[in-house]
C-alpha cells in the first residue's frame, strides 16, 4: 500500500521519554515528518504539565520509566475527565513479547511500537492516529480507544484493512482521503 | 466530548473524540508528494545525526556499567536491579539505531535474564559477562553484525543464561 504523504504541519506532538538521547531521536523524526510543534518531557509529572499547558494533538509515549511509567501516564491521562483524555498515545517499548503489548493496549493507548524505531514504522503509526481516529469506548473498567476500528454492518467487500505495511504492522486503508485544505476536510466528508 | 446515545450497549459506550484530528492534515497533491517524502526526511535527518551516534552509545554503555559498579559495591536490592534493568533496556532499544545491533542483542539478553531470575538469585559472574561484553563492544565500536568473534559471544551468552534460566526458574514464561 502507497504511504500517504501528509502536510502535518499543524500538528503538535508531545514526546515522552526519561532518556534523552531516545527523545533526540524521536524529535528528529518527528521534526523530519515535517510537524509543526513539538513538545518533550522526561518523566510523568513533566508531560501532565505539558499536556495542560500545550493540549498536544498525540503523544509518543516510552513505556519504560521511572517512578510513572508509560502505563501508570496512559491511565493517569485516560482517567483525566478533560478534552484531553482522548488524545492518541503512540506507546515506545523495547518490550516485544505479545502479552506487554497487550498490556498496553488494555491500558489505554491507541497504537504500539517495538524499538528500534524506523521512521517508517513511526511515521505509519502517527498517519494511522490522525487519518484513522478511533472512537472511545466507555465501561465500567475501561475507558481508552475502540480496537475494533469503524465497522460498517452494511459492508459486504472484500476486506481491505490491515494490510501489512512495516513491521507487522498494518495500516488502515486511508484511500478515500481528500486532497484539500485542512479546514475543508469535515470528519463526514472524509469518511 | 460527544457520547452518542444511539451508541450505547449493553455495559458500554462508544464515545467520539471532540477533536477530529483529520482537520489538523491535510494529504499532499501529488506535485507536492514529489518534492517531500516525509519518512525519507526523516531518514536524511537521522543520517545527519549519526555522527554523535558513538558518543551516545558510549554514554549508554556507561549508565549500565555505572548501575552495575553501584550492586556490587553497595548489594543487590530492587531498586538497583531496577536500574541496572532500565539501562539495560535502554541499549536494547537504542542499539540497533546507533548502528550496534549485536550490544543491543547482549543487552535484550540481560533483560531476559533479569526478568527471569529474582533480584537475589542473578548470577554475578553472568550478569558482569554481560556488562564487560556491553563496554568491550562499544569501546571497539563493534558495528558489524557479521564480526565473527562478537557474533559468537552474543550467542555463547545467550545460550549460558538460557541454562541458567531453565535451571533456577523452569516454569519462567517468555
Amino acid at each position: 500500500m502507497k504511504i500517504p504523504h501528509l502536510d502535518l504541519s499543524a500538528l503538535r506532538i508531545l514526546i515522552v521519554d526519561d532518556n534523552t538521547n531516545m527523545r533526540r531521536i524521536l524529535r528528529t523524526m518527528v521534526s523530519g515528518f515535517g510537524v509543526g510543534e513539538i513538545y518533550e518531557a522526561e518523566d510523568g509529572a513533566a508531560a501532565l504539565e505539558q499536556i495542560k499547558n500545550n493540549d498536544p494533538d498525540l503523544i509518543i509515549l516510552d513505556w519504560l520509566m521511572p517512578i510513572v511509567d508509560g502505563r501508570e501516564l496512559t491511565r493517569k491521562i485516560r482517567a483525566s475527565k478533560k478534552p484531553g483524555c482522548f488524545v492518541p498515545i503512540v506507546a515506545v517499548t523495547a518490550h516485544t513479547q505479545k502479552h506487554r503489548v497487550m498490556s498496553a493496549r488494555d491500558a489505554g493507548v491507541t497504537e504500539v511500537m517495538c524499538k528500534p524505531v524506523s521512521a517508517k514504522g513511526l511515521y505509519l503509526r502517527v498517519a494511522n492516529c490522525v487519518l484513522n481516529q478511533r472512537d472511545f469506548v466507555r465501561t465500567k473498567g475501561f475507558f481508552g480507544p475502540d480496537r475494533r476500528r469503524f465497522q460498517n454492518p452494511s459492508f459486504s467487500g472484500a476486506e481491505r484493512r490491515g494490510v501489512k505495511v512495516d513491521d507487522g504492522y498494518t495500516l488502515d486503508d486511508p484511500n478515500d482521503l481528500p486532497q484539500s485544505h485542512p479546514n475543508d476536510i469535515s470528519r463526514e466528508s472524509a469518511a | 466530548m460527544t457520547s452518542d446515545p444511539t451508541k450505547q450497549n449493553d455495559g458500554y459506550e462508544l464515545v467520539k473524540p471532540p477533536r477530529d484530528l483529520r482537520s489538523k492534515v491535510r494529504v499532499m497533491s501529488d506535485r507536492e508528494a514529489a518534492r517531500f517524502d516525509p519518512v525519507k526526511s526523516a531518514e536524511a535527518a537521522l543520517q545527519r545525526l549519526s555522527h554523535d551516534f558513538d558518543d551516545w552509545m558510549a554514554t549508554e554503555a556507561t549508565a549500565l556499567v555505572d548501575a552495575w559498579t553501584d550492586i556490587q559495591a553497595n548489594g543487590m536490592s530492587e531498586e538497583r536491579c531496577a536500574s541496572l534493568f532500565r539501562a539495560a533496556h535502554d541499549i536494547k532499544g537504542q542499539a540497533s539505531t546507533f548502528g550496534y545491533p549485536l550490544v543491543g542483542a547482549v543487552a535484550g539478553n540481560l533483560c531476559h535474564l533479569i526478568e527471569h531470575v529474582t533480584p537475589a538469585d542473578l548470577p554475578g559472574p553472568l550478569v558482569a559477562q554481560h556488562v564487560d561484553a556491553v563496554r568491550a563492544m562499544v569501546a571497539e565500536t563493534s558495528r558489524q553484525e557479521d564480526n565473527a568473534t562478537a557474533r559468537a559471544l552474543v550467542e555463547r551468552l545467550a545460550d549460558v543464561t538460557e541454562d541458567f534460566i531453565r535451571r533456577v526458574a523452569p516454569d519462567a514464561e517468555d
